[in-house]
């Protein structure tokens, strides 16, 4: 199937993803900040990134989804660029404002709330993988 | 030696809530995730107590989380964190809430109707603001409703939109209708129907309303429904427009 990589910082959700993506046959890696993730993103060449907004830094999946769609020509991470981006957070009421996909303010594919029904998650793979 | 007293740092209510509600939100959402692994084999089949034990448990922390989303609502709006400015489509908003409510709605068997002016009706208050209010009275229709209809309606005059939701639930008793704005007041006959109710939804649809400038209206009676009409008030230019319109008929 497909290698996802989870940039999340908690445990329990990391474990509780690689029992549900493995089960339905995906390679499953996970790091948990920013940065490792970018890291392993040129080290694993994910087919998707599953992407927390709140890590170490209050915004900081924010600021990698920028960095792995910065459409500038020498952008480290041209290569990914393509690469399908699913934020899955709580933030959804930690704020005045309702994010969403949009190009220009969150280069995402795709905002869902934790807690993501299993079956709306593994759709919503299914649906980015098959682009 | 020189003392110096203490200087309280700036507070940012808002960076404050929102930090609260991570932390409060994140742990009650990851254990949703594992408690659903559970129940849905993915660690192997549970024996039926042990299926009904996570299955109660999954109830609890599905209550937990909406008494957390509902406080900081209510946190927001009553502190003026939450957006007040608009403009707002109201049609827009009411047919995505509506759109989240309908498969509770079907899986009920009940009839969820949205019936909205082929206009767009703009008001005044944000869809930040508004989002809850609409949210709490579609959610109240449809858990007190064991059959029939849920209408929601929007109709508009040359001031306000009037956002009407339409039951044929169980009700409020006349003895309790002074209390439902109440915060965690419950209806005996709703904490009969849905144990695990916050009590905080018509207070939230108040706060709202207090706000955004806009009134309410409650009929109901008891095992007939209920009616709840919300006087929004207009954009001012969407407000003059209706009146020219209404002029020229």
């Amino acid at each position: 199937m497909a290698k996802i990589l989870m940039i999340d910082d908690d445990r329990d959700l990391v474990a509780s993803m690689k029992i549900l993506l493995e089960a339905h046959g995906h390679e499953f890696h996970s790091m948990p900040n920013g940065e490792a993730g970018l890291r392993a993103v040129g080290e694993i060449s994910p087919n998707l990134i599953l992407l927390d907004v709140m890590m170490d830094r209050y915004t900081e999946g924010f600021r990698v989804s920028q960095l792995l769609r910065d459409p500038a020509d020498d952008s480290k991470y041209a290569a990914y660029r393509a690469v399908p981006i699913v934020v899955l957070t709580s933030i959804h009421r930690t704020t005045t404002h309702r994010f969403g996909p949009n190009e220009d303010a969150l280069p995402v594919d795709a905002f869902l709330e934790k807690p993501v029904p299993h079956d709306q998650l593994l759709a919503t793979i299914d649906k980015l993988l098959a682009r | 030696m020189a003392k110096r007293k203490a200087a309280s740092p700036p507070i940012d209510a808002g960076a404050f809530l929102s930090q609260v509600t991570h932390h409060l939100r994140a742990p009650v959402a990851v254990s949703r995730t594992m408690l659903s692994l559970l129940s849905q084999g993915y660690v192997g089949k549970m024996d039926p107590q042990q299926a009904d034990l996570v299955r109660r448990v999954e109830a609890r922390m599905a209550y937990l989380q909406t008494l957390v989303d509902d406080l900081v609502d209510l946190a927001s709006i009553r502190t003026g964190m939450a957006d007040a400015g608009g403009p707002t489509a109201l049609g827009v908003l009411v047919r995505d809430v509506c759109a989240r409510f309908e498969p509770a709605a079907r899986a009920k068997g009940l009839e969820l109707g949205l019936a909205s002016p082929t206009a767009s009706v703009l008001v005044s208050a944000a869809s930040g603001l508004l989002d809850p209010l609409v949210t709490q009275l579609v959610r109240n229709a449809v858990t007190y409703s064991t059959s029939g209809t849920v209408r929601v309606s929007i109709e508009q005059d040359s001031r306000f939109a009037r956002l009407v939701v339409a039951d044929e639930g169980i009700g409020i008793p006349a003895d309790n209708r002074a209390n439902v704005f109440e915060e965690f007041f419950r209806a005996a006959n709703a904490k009969a129907l849905e144990e695990l109710g916050t009590g905080l939804g018509l207070p939230i649809v108040r706060a709202v309303a207090c706000r955004a400038g806009a009134t309410i209206e409650l009929e109901s009676a008891e095992g007939r429904g209920t009616t709840i009409a919300v006087l929004l008030p207009l954009t001012a230019a969407a407000s003059r427009s209706t009146m020219r319109r209404r002029a020229r008929e």
